[in-house]
């Protein structure tokens, strides 16, 4: 059974339609790259997956389980967890705090709030912390995320997403505002997050993060899914290339 | 005189409570509202009303105060599950003004703009607490005891998730927090503990009227969280006692009789501005 499973996704906003028809297929420990001019929708998907838009027509299959419409809160509890394009970590607190916002155990219980008391706290703080040695920030733990670099805040993002335990990660744009040399960091971490069985979905205007991270590829141009395939099959068709800065050129114009 | 200060005292603590009810909103989860007196004064006309009709006292008023504050409290969050930041201030505002034509119309309930007289003082233990000193003693007990429990949740994960939120609202749900059921808790926290220090006013005052709880009274309360620094609690009580003290010290000014009342305004909203410039994070220095 696959892990994640769009069939016939659409969403109109408006007399516009941002996504049509997608149906496409993640899973089995991949990591697949989602590419396409501006306004392909390649974000919208990410939305419609993580209920943060409801579509307007299709469904989202997880696990074989419809999980279509569901609150965003439900959809990362389910085990969907996302990065924004934006870096968004939260700036007043610490990196440690950062890690453990992600464990499932910090939420909006009063009872556990006033009960989990020294060792409990202890138990998160060690886990919270495992994540950020994953991430290699455990040696910032308590200094504010506001004080790391940028790329330092996407691996924050990552930490997060791990104490969630979710095992389908969408990752928006992880290398974009990034230079050359602060990229190595953070695409070995998702190549390494793939290698611990997680499905991995990122969206990403980069080709040679595609490249060089990527086991699959999915070509999207106006909310349509148009190919799939492996990177290089997909950069080097010179339909697709056509397609890609032909529509990148017509939108900066 | 010493009378007096105890009386001061007393008021401090109410408002203290009062002030750290609203902070837990405004300070904690970035939940910026002018609708405290609303949940204040259904919590002090729900204890009079019960003490007065029922005989239950001040215990029994205390519990229905906090009932009725943490029941406004739900209802004035419903605005803050769809709106933020200045929509929320005018929903809130809102609130504030339909409970206020509410305790003042509502004559056959709250006596209208008349009041509730005659609300018996506590009791505690078949002991009756008559002066200004046993009153602070028990509101002071009580105020510890809140503050306590509080800085206990405040600390744990679910002060944590509380100031994420107030950062950003949509990565908290990302990572599978139920934002909206969150802010309805403290919401009902809030007016729990706003409706409680309702109910200690109403038993130390001994009478209730509508205008102890307009919007000026919702404004004195959010200045005094933002005067001692929002997010840090001790704020909250530094900010009611300066603004609580500051008139009455403005008091014993010499002043001609005649333009007392209009001098002390004005040099009270002075100090309030330069507040504002020298120490915009609170005189705690909170969170900007």
């Amino acid at each position: 059974m696959p892990e994640l499973e769009l069939v016939n996704v659409s969403k109109s906003f408006g007399g516009l339609a941002a996504v049509s028809d997608v149906s496409i297929t993640f899973g089995g420990s991949r990591i697949t790259g989602l590419v396409g001019p501006n306004g392909a929708g390649k974000t919208t998907l990410f939305n419609l997956i993580t209920g943060m838009y409801p579509p307007t027509g299709g469904r989202v299959l997880f696990h074989g389980e419809d999980i279509t419409g569901l609150a965003p809160h439900h959809v990362a509890r389910r085990g969907i967890g996302r990065t924004f394009q934006q870096v968004r970590v939260f700036g007043e607190l610490t990196v440690e705090q950062n890690a453990m916002l992600g464990l499932p155990e910090v939420s909006d219980s009063l009872s556990v709030g006033l009960l989990r008391t020294g060792r409990g706290r202890d138990e998160l703080l060690e886990r919270a912390r495992k994540n950020l040695e994953f991430v290699k920030l455990d040696h910032r733990a308590s200094e504010l995320a506001s004080d790391l670099s940028y790329a330092e805040q996407k691996l924050l993002m990552f930490a997060c997403l791990l104490g969630l335990g979710a095992s389908t990660l969408l990752l928006d744009e992880p290398a974009a505002g990034l230079d050359p040399t602060s990229h190595g960091p953070v695409l070995d971490t998702i190549r390494q997050l793939g290698g611990r069985g997680h499905t991995i979905v990122l969206v990403e205007h980069n080709l040679d993060v595609i490249r060089s991270c990527c086991d699959e590829a999915v070509f999207l141009a106006e909310g349509r899914v148009v190919r799939t395939g492996t990177p290089q099959e997909l950069i080097s068709d010179p339909e697709l290339g056509a397609l890609y800065f032909g529509m990148v050129e017509g939108v900066n114009a | 005189m010493e009378v007096y200060i105890l009386g001061i005292l007393v008021t401090i603590t109410i408002f203290a409570l009062m002030a750290i009810s609203l902070d837990l909103l405004v300070g904690y989860t970035g939940l910026f509202t002018i609708a405290q007196a609303a949940m204040f004064g259904s919590g002090a006309y729900a204890s009079a009303i019960v003490s007065l009709e029922t005989g239950l006292g001040f215990w029994g008023g205390a519990v229905a105060g906090i009932a009725v504050g943490a029941a406004v409290a739900s209802l004035a969050s419903i605005p803050s599950l769809r709106v933020s930041g200045d929509y929320l201030v005018l929903a809130s505002f809102g609130v504030q003004v339909v409970f206020h034509g509410l305790f003042l119309n509502l004559d056959g309930v709250t006596g209208g703009p008349a009041g509730l007289r005659g609300i018996p003082r506590p009791s505690l233990f078949g002991w009756s607490i008559d002066s200004p000193a046993e009153y602070l003693a028990l509101y002071l007990a009580i105020a510890v005891v809140i503050v306590a429990v509080l800085r206990r949740l405040l600390a744990s994960s679910f002060g944590l998730l509380l100031q994420a939120v107030r950062e950003d609202e949509l990565v908290p749900q990302a990572l599978g927090k139920d934002v909206l059921r969150l802010k309805i808790k403290i919401f009902v926290l809030s007016g729990a503990i706003a409706g409680l220090s309702g109910s200690m006013y109403a038993h130390y005052i001994t009478f209730v009227s509508p205008e102890s709880f307009d919007v000026h009274a919702s404004i004195f309360v959010l200045a005094m969280v933002l005067v001692g620094g929002m997010g840090t609690t001790w704020g909250a009580i530094l900010g009611a006692a300066i603004l609580i003290l500051l008139p009455e010290v403005l008091r014993f000014l010499p002043l001609p009789t005649m333009s007392m009342g209009p001098i002390r305004q004005i040099i009270y909203g002075l100090i309030l501005i330069m507040v504002c410039f020298l120490r915009p994070r609170g005189l705690i220095g909170g969170r900007s």
